[in-house]
Order: C-alpha cells, then sequence, then structure tokens
C-alpha cells in the first residue's frame, strides 16, 4: 500500500456527538457551513444560535462556540479572543473546551508546556516517502524511494547521509518484470538492531513480513519472517518492549481488517481482534507490553475514530479516550505511561495524551499541543521528542478542471478552472450527468486511517457541491459514469467487502451494489451502459502477475443487466481503454499495444465487427466528441487532435492544452463545448518534524 | 488454540473474546450457565430448556422450521444455531436487542417460548435474575466452533481444503458474491438484509426488523444446522444456494447485493463443498 496514512485532519466533519441529540445536530448543520460549504459568517450564526438555545447544556454550548471562535480567527477577525473568553468565563466544567480556548488565548497553565518547540529535521526530497517509524535513538529514519523503483533506504539525521536497505524494487519498470516494493509501515525493534518491513511481491499477489538487521554496512541481510496466501496486506507498526512480538496490522482477502501479533522468534500469527475493513491507523505497545493502543471507528455508520487499550493477552479492552471526536493513535511518551494520540474534540486538531497505569486509565485527557494540523507520527524517541512528517500528502492527489473550447474553431473559450473548491486536491474521475446540469466526481476523504470515497456532485447552476458517500463504502474508485436515467452512476471500484469490480451506486441513496467481479489476476472497469439502460460495457485485462504493467489478454464485455448474461465483444492483447463508450453507444475506443512498439487508437462497433485503427499515435487522454463523431485527443506536447469516427484523416486542432498534464479519460459535456479532465493536484513536499519538551511537567505523572 | 483464564478459543476467531467489564468470563459462571441451559424448571411446564431449542448434538440449532416451546406452542421463526455468538453484536433474527445478558432473558419471558417472568424463574432456580443472565450469557458465550478446514487453510495449512472446496471459496468471494454479507471471521457482517425470504404472493410474511430486513447468520458449522432461513423454510443447503443462485424472491425492499448468479452445476457443487468446510470442533466452555 502505496498510500501515506495520515495522523490527522485538521478539523473533521464528524466532531459531532451523539445521534437523536437535537442540539449536536444542529452543531453538525453548522460544521458543514463551515467546513464543506466554507460559509464562516453562516456558520457564526448558526454557532451563536446553538450557544445562545442550548445555553443549559454546556457541553453543546461551548462546543459551539469553540468553533464558532475559530470562524472568527479564520477570518481574521478580532472577536475570536471574546469568545475564547466567554469560554474559560462561562463552562469552566467544560475542561477540554477550557483548555483549548486558555491555549488559543495563550494562558495554558499545565496543559501546554510553556517549553515546547518544535524545528523541522528534514525535507523530504521529491519521489521519496518517509515510513511510519523513527529509531528509538532518534538517529534514523528509512524512507521509500519511489525513484528508485520502491526500494528502502536509511536516512540518518546526525551526518545527514542515506544508506541503501534494499535493492530489489521494480515499482514502474517497464517490461515484463512482476512489481515488487516495500510499503512505509515499519517498526524498529526497541535497540534499533533489527527493522521488520513490509514487503509486496506482486507475483504473489500479497505482502510478507522481513526482518533485516541493520548492524554492519552496505544492503543488510534480510529474512522473511511471515507470509500467508489468505493475508494480502500485513504491516509491522511496533515492536514489544521485551523484543518477542511485532504488532501486526492485518488486511485479509476478505478485507477484513484484523491486529494481531505475530512471533519473532517463530514467526507465528496470533489474531487479537478482527476490525472492519477501515482496520487501524497505528499500534503502539504500552510501556509494560501488556496492552497495545490502537483506533478504530467505534461503529459501522462513522468515520470518526476512537482510541482503545486492548489486552495483549486478549482478556480485555478498553476505551481510552471515548469522545465524538477524531482521535488517533500517535504512539506512547517514552516512559510508555502516557498515550498520545491526536483528536479534534476541541474544534481543531491537537496533540493530546491520557495517562494509563495499573490498566486503568487516569485522569481526564490534556491537551499537549493545539493546532498541530495534519501529521503523521513517527514515534517518541527515548529522549522523549516527538517525530511528525507534517503536511502528509495523500494518494491519488488529483484536482478536477472544467474549461470551455470551441472546437470547430480552435479557441479555448475559458481556461481550465477548478471544478470544485472543496477537498482540493482529492477529486478526480469527473462525469458529466445525461442532461448536463451536473458534473459528479470521485472525491477521496481521509481524515483518519485508510481512508475513503465518497461521490461529489457539482450543481452547474448554482456551483453548489453536494455529496453522495456510497453503502457500502469504497476504498478505490474510478471511472466513474452515468447510467443514462441519472438515476446511478456505474464506478470501478474496491469495497469494503473486500470485492472489486465495477458497481453501480444509487445517485439518492448511495446504495452500491456489485455488477461484475473482478477476477484473481484480472482488472476491469467500466465503458459505459448503452443509450437504453440495458446492456453494460466493460473491460477486462488478464494478467500473468496481478502487478504486473502489461496485460497478457483483454477483453471487451457486453453484459445484460436484465438477464445478467454476458458475450465477448472484442479479444486482443495488450490493450487500454480510455474513453469508454461512445455517446450513441455506437463504438468503444481502445487503445491496442499500449505498451508496444505501435500503440493505435482503435474503435470496434458495438453491434459487432472488427477493430477499427483511427489514429497511429496516442496521446495522453482522450474524450468522445459530443455527438459522438469523433474522438479527441491531448497529445503530450499539448496538443489537440481530432480523430473522425468515418475514417477521414486526423486533424490537428489550432489550440494547444495547457492545464497540467491529464490523469486519464476527458468528458465532453453534452452541449459539445465544455470539457472535465483530471489532473494531477500540486503537490507538497513533506518535512519531518521534532517537537520537543510537549509533555507536561507534572508530578508522577511523567 | 490459546488459552484464556476462561476459556479455550479455537484456530480461526480472535482471541479477543467481547465481554462486558461488569461480566467478565469466569469458569464458575460459564458452569452455571451450562446448568441453567439444560434447566426445564426454566419453562412454564416444565418442558423445555434453552438446550431444547438449542441442541448441543446440532450445534446448538434445533433440526425444526419452527421453535416449539412450552405446552407446543409453535414459535415464529427459526431457532438459530448459538454458535459464536459472543462476537455478536445483533441478537435474534430482528437483531432487536444488543446484548447477550439481554438476550438470553428473552426466550425465558417469551409466551412461545418458556413462558415465565424473570421473579419465577429466580423462584423456581434459587438464582437471581440478574445472576441467570449472568451465567447463561457467559456460557453462550464460550460456545465457540473453529478449527475448522476452512480455518486451517487460511492458516496456512494449504492442502486442509480440497481442490474443489478452494473453488468454493474463490466462489464465495466472488462470483457467487457471498461475502457481501458473511464476511470476518464469523462470516457474517452482523447486519439486517431483506434477501426476499419472507416475501411470499406479494407481500412480507414477517416483517422482521422492518421491511423484511433479517440478520446475517454465521455460517459455520452451517452443514449441521438446517433447516436455514428465519422461518426454517429451505431443508437443504442445496436448496439455499438455489435460491440465491436465482436472485432471490424480487421484492420492493430487496437488497441490490441480490442478482442472478447462474453458477453453473459444478460451481453449486464447489460452493456446497466450501461451506461444508466451515465445521469444526465446538466447545462450550469446556
Amino acid at each position: 500500500m502505496k498510500r501515506i496514512v495520515i495522523g490527522m485532519l485538521a478539523v473533521a466533519l464528524a466532531a459531532v456527538a451523539q445521534k437523536n441529540d437535537q442540539g449536536e445536530r444542529l452543531l453538525k448543520a453548522a460544521m458543514n457551513a463551515e467546513l464543506v460549504n466554507g460559509d464562516l459568517k453562516a456558520a457564526i450564526e448558526q454557532y451563536k444560535t446553538i450557544a445562545s438555545k442550548y445555553a443549559s447544556d454546556h457541553t453543546v454550548a461551548a462546543q459551539a462556540l469553540i468553533h464558532m471562535a475559530e470562524c472568527h480567527q479564520k477570518m481574521g477577525d478580532t472577536e475570536a479572543r471574546k469568545v475564547y473568553e466567554q469560554v474559560v468565563r462561562e463552562y469552566a466544567d467544560q475542561k477540554e473546551a477550557v483548555a483549548l480556548a486558555r491555549a488559543k488565548l495563550g494562558k495554558a497553565p499545565g496543559a501546554v508546556n510553556s517549553g515546547m518547540f518544535s524545528r523541522e529535521v528534514w525535507s523530504l526530497p521529491e519521489m521519496r516517502e518517509a515510513c511510519s517509524m523513527v529509531s528509538r535513538d532518534g538517529r534514523y529514519l528509512p524512507y521509500i524511494d519511489w525513484s528508485e523503483h520502491g526500494d528502502l533506504f536509511l536516512h540518518d539525521f546526525s551526518s545527514d547521509t542515506n544508506r541503501r536497505l534494499t535493492n530489489t524494487g521494480t515499482d514502474h519498470v517497464l517490461g515484463p518484470k512482476v512489481e515488487q516494493f516495500a510499503d512505509d509501515v515499519v517498526s524498529f525493534s526497541r535497540d534499533g538492531k533489527q527493522l521488520a518491513y513490509s514487503w509486496l511481491r506482486g507475483d504473489i499477489n500479497r505482502y510478507e513480513l522481513r526482518l533485516m538487521d541493520l548492524r554492519g554496512d552496505g544492503i543488510p541481510p534480510s529474512r522473511l519472517l511471515f507470509d500467508n496466501p489468505d493475508i494480502q496486506y500485513l504491516a509491522p507498526t511496533d515492536w514489544s518492549p521485551d523484543g518477542k512480538l511485532i504488532a501486526v496490522k492485518i488486511q485479509r482477502a476478505d478485507k477484513t481488517g484484523q491486529i494481531g501479533l505475530v512471533s519473532v522468534t517463530d514467526g507465528a500469527l496470533r489474531v487479537l481482534k478482527s476490525v472492519d475493513w477501515r482496520g487501524p491507523t497505528r499500534l503502539g505497545f504500552s510501556g509494560d507490553g501488556k496492552y497495545l493502543a490502537y483506533d478504530r471507528p467505534p461503529a459501522d455508520n462513522t468515520e470518526q475514530r476512537n482510541v482503545f487499550l486492548l489486552a495483549t493477552d486478549g482478556s480485555r479492552e478498553i476505551p481510552a479516550a471515548a469522545s465524538p471526536s477524531q482521535d488517533t493513535v500517535v504512539g506512547w511518551s517514552n516512559d510508555g505511561k502516557r498515550l498520545l494520540f491526536t483528536s479534534d474534540r476541541s474544534g481543531s486538531a491537537g496533540l493530546w495524551s491520557v495517562l494509563f497505569a495499573d490498566g486503568k486509565i487516569a485522569g481526564s485527557p490534556e491537551l499537549l499541543k493545539p493546532d498541530i494540523g495534519q501529521i503523521l507520527g513517527l514515534g517518541v524517541t527515548d529522549a522523549g521528542k516527538l517525530y511528525a512528517v507534517v503536511n502528509p500528502i495523500p494518494s491519488g492527489t488529483s484536482d478536477v478542471y472544467v474549461a470551455t473550447i470551441d472546437f470547430a474553431a480552435g479557441k479555448l473559450l475559458s481556461p481550465p478552472a477548478l471544478a470544485a473548491q472543496t477537498y482540493v486536491g482529492n477529486n478526480k474521475s469527473p462525469a458529466w450527468s445525461p442532461d448536463g446540469k451536473n458534473l459528479a466526481f470521485a472525491s477521496w476523504r481521509n481524515s483518519a486511517g485508510p481512508g475513503h470515497f465518497v461521490i461529489g456532485i457539482r450543481s452547474m447552476e448554482t456551483g453548489l457541491v453536494r455529496e453522495v458517500s456510497p453503502s457500502p463504502g469504497f476504498d478505490a474508485l474510478s471511472a466513474l459514469t452515468w447510467v443514462p436515467d441519472g438515476s446511478a452512476w456505474v464506478v470501478r471500484g474496491g469495497d469494503t467487502k473486500g470485492r472489486y469490480g465495477i458497481f453501480r451506486v444509487d445517485a439518492k441513496t448511495g446504495q452500491s451494489s456489485i455488477l461484475v467481479t473482478q477476477g484473481e489476476r484480472e482488472t476491469i472497469g467500466p465503458l459505459g451502459i448503452s443509450p437504453d439502460g440495458k446492456k453494460l460495457y466493460y473491460s477486462s485485462n488478464h494478467f500473468e502477475a496481478r502487478y504486473a504493467l502489461e496485460s497478457q489478454n483483454s477483453f471487451i464485455m457486453e453484459k445484460d443487466l436484465a438477464t445478467a448474461t454476458e458475450k465477448e465483444l472484442l479479444r486482443t492483447q495488450n490493450a487500454g481503454y480510455g474513453p469508454l463508450l461512445s455517446p450513441d453507444g455506437q463504438y468503444i475506443m481502445v487503445i491496442t499495444e499500449r505498451y508496444g512498439p505501435s500503440p493505435a487508437v482503435s474503435i470496434v462497433p458495438t453491434a459487432g465487427g472488427e477493430l477499427r485503427k483511427l489514429a497511429e499515435a496516442i496521446g495522453i487522454a482522450q474524450g468522445w466528441a459530443a455527438d459522438s463523431s469523433a474522438i479527441y485527443d491531448i497529445r503530450k506536447s499539448g496538443e489537440l487532435w481530432r480523430l473522425p469516427v468515418d475514417g477521414s484523416k486526423p486533424q490537428k486542432l489550432n489550440l494547444k492544452w495547457q492545464g497540467n498534464n491529464p490523469m486519464g479519460p476527458f468528458r465532453v459535456h453534452p452541449d459539445g463545448r465544455q470539457i472535465a479532465i483530471g489532473t494531477p493536484a500540486a503537490r507538497n513536499g513533506t518535512q519531518v518534524w521534532v517537537l520537543e519538551n510537549f509533555l507536561p511537567a507534572v508530578k508522577g505523572t511523567n | 488454540m490459546l488459552l484464556l483464564a476462561a476459556i479455550a478459543i479455537p484456530v480461526g476467531l480472535d482471541l479477543y473474546l467481547p465481554a462486558p467489564e461488569d461480566n467478565p468470563l469466569t469458569p464458575e459462571k460459564i458452569s452455571l450457565g451450562r446448568e441453567l441451559f439444560f434447566d426445564k424448571r426454566l419453562s412454564r411446564d416444565g418442558s423445555v430448556s434453552c438446550s431444547t431449542c438449542h441442541d448441543p448434538e446440532r450445534a446448538f440449532s434445533d433440526g425444526r422450521s419452527m421453535a416449539v416451546g412450552v405446552f407446543g406452542r409453535v414459535g415464529r421463526r427459526n431457532a438459530p444455531a448459538l454458535i459464536n455468538r459472543g462476537y455478536g453484536h445483533l441478537f435474534f433474527w430482528d437483531g432487536r436487542v444488543s446484548t447477550l445478558e439481554e438476550q438470553v432473558l428473552k426466550p425465558i419471558q417469551d409466551s412461545n417460548e418458556m413462558d415465565l417472568t424473570l421473579p419465577e424463574a429466580a423462584a423456581r432456580t434459587g438464582v437471581p435474575a440478574e445472576e441467570i443472565s449472568r451465567a447463561l450469557a457467559s456460557f453462550v458465550r464460550s460456545i465457540l466452533s473453529g478449527g475448522s478446514p476452512f480455518d486451517r487453510f487460511i492458516n496456512g495449512e494449504r492442502a486442509a481444503l480440497s481442490a474443489e472446496e478452494q473453488a468454493g471459496l474463490q466462489l464465495f468471494r466472488g462470483k457467487a458474491n457471498c461475502v457481501a454479507c458473511h464476511v470476518g471471521p464469523n462470516f457474517t457482517d452482523e447486519r439486517l438484509h431483506n434477501t426476499g425470504i419472507a416475501w411470499r404472493d406479494g407481500r412480507l410474511t414477517d416483517d422482521g426488523a422492518g421491511h423484511g430486513d433479517f440478520k446475517t447468520p454465521t455460517l459455520r458449522e452451517i452443514a449441521r444446522t438446517s433447516p436455514y432461513m428465519h422461518d426454517g423454510s429451505f431443508a437443504s443447503l442445496e436448496d439455499v444456494i438455489y435460491y440465491y443462485d436465482r436472485g432471490g424472491n424480487r421484492n420492493p425492499g430487496l437488497d441490490p447485493e441480490l442478482q442472478p448468479l447462474h453458477l453453473s452445476q459444478a460451481e453449486k457443487q464447489s460452493l456446497l463443498a466450501f461451506l461444508r468446510s466451515l465445521s469444526g470442533r465446538i466447545r462450550d466452555g469446556q
């Protein structure tokens, strides 16, 4: 899993409380105005009303005031201070809210250590991804170098040098090679001499757990510790204090998430607990090794996470800091007594801690540092320093743009502009509704944990964006296509039941159901639904190995949605598919010899017939003309070409695409002028920071 | 096999077996719960005990379509198998109860089942109702099935499943779409679904949890717990596979996951073989 798991999102929509509580429902609505619509003024009015109406319910009122103050803060006005002061003055019984308000006011006695400071210790170059743990002496941090095909390296902070740890990565090596590369979740032994890491092997379609001895120079020897064909993913997240066990998070073939312990001696796995597909973000041994801290959503119907402590002998589980907020485990203090976690319980993401001694939570959670933002905790060193990646990059960073083009005149009428201002950097796979009034797109959410997709729908009339959350949810979603009556989408996805394939998602309810299940060594994707809504066309590429880059046999299939019967329309080799079915349902575009010496844009009639080449060269993205008369092709140079379906000569249009390089096909609006296109988002680099003196200096607690 | 303080956890199940903090598993409570489980004094006419409908010889089910209680009264639904319920979140076919402690008292009080008030049950057994609840819940929590050929297979013993059973597993997770509901170590999502079973002659014969929804049962020990479905309407696993293969009884509330599967005869046989591999050894706290 190349995905970087993010420790915290600055503010999560989900920071709302119990169902059936009117006040908290209103809070949620106000937060929606604040965070989703970005209407701070409206949100302030709503928070104000809530605080007034529920003045006797201090929990709700204090939360509303904290949010209100934050809105003021975002607007840069001075009201924020007054509101924080009101919280401190009138809501003394709301300790968390008061702690946050005090911190904002710069009056945080005890809770926030005045000697705390943070500094950047390393800025990772592009294509480098920090792994999940720093050595206990604070000297080393493993990282993956994607420019070196996914191999593992070790950065030495003291000498600012890097050591190669593996040399067999093949990520993005074209040719017959099967992909293999490192995962970003690793664990040092407490003495720093060994490193446990997870390694993807494309030939067997799963990750295996390996150990390497870091002593000496050069590429260290490694050994296989654990491999199980039923376990597709496992990641070593912490090493027990006695050195005997490695805590692992697991994903089974049916996508059940599990928390387990692997014996360092013989690789035996003991599954402690099964959770749902979302799994924990991080596991951490308590100082005595008797408990594992982890986080998970407490229920099916929420994306919020809570922190729990699970006895390593399986005897009990304890909620560590229950709260209707987004909590994720960061780790333990260096003495192993204080559990560290990020939480937005006070309205914005902060670093919190709670004492844990003799199998019991002692006292209330304490805010250590407010406004910590997005971090990926890398662990606490023996010297008590917390290392973290700041601004971790979510996977699949992309945006959706809309531009208007007069194809006939070769004129750009309006330059590419973001289709949605919400969740910028996380949107992709645009598709116009059949009536052209809406633009749907897949939108990634990763407030904590593995993340999931929602479907955003932008009204082209009002510009407002609403969301539909598929159920079961998706951790992979692309190739969004509307069904002709606009009632649903057909998507390629991987869902929470462990199934990959083509799904139908109801546009009103979000209810998803599988239409075609992907095989073990197969990749399938929807090409479109026939205009009468009765037939699904999809591609099926068969691989020798799951992660091989080149497909062997490629098929185009037609599925009758009423009878579920299937028909093979085309069988070829090494094909790719992009702009899908033509709007009139007559043709499917096929890119033949995608990785071969002579790739070409071709079409095949849905009524049956031979594959026909339209152009001998292929660009980087294609889209069907609204009237199905041609395919538009954007070349790497930005040149725009028109490839007529009638077989006449391809025409170079007097227009250059000047946006970012497109990702995947683009979609032409039914009006024939607007195009929607997915492109890579601008990426910020990642930095590793260290936070020092952050633990409260309270007697007997540290 | 891994040992907790009070019971042994079979291979394939989580080591952490949830129990309320105020009702931790103890050998004493499990033992008392076992006695109560077989105690016919807990029924109005002294004719039935919990074990009447949840027979250990039948994987804690009863082989009847509908449960039969005191005075021969016939219940509304099939008695579910009490397998691995300690890992459950919802209880009864309609999921109306969320803890085992609450669940175990309901049949005692149901007029079609055991037909006693809780004070009557306490008086008859000499055990306070709260203790009956805790003990019975502890005993039910201790009823565990694991160590099946499937469990051994997914733990690395690749010869534990035959080629046909492995083909069935692939179908289970793929074309047959069983994992849409039967997921995880216990083969249940612990959720409610309308699979069309209650839809007959254009109407719902049983609302279940509403709209014909019923809880997904575990598939562990499935070969030993016929008849199947909430109404016991299918006598055999072949009937069940045939039903799902044709996409269920179409009705307005039908779960969209149910679609015709077009399984071949060989595929149905493989699926059946796999389902039979889910039988292991049942332990009940001993």
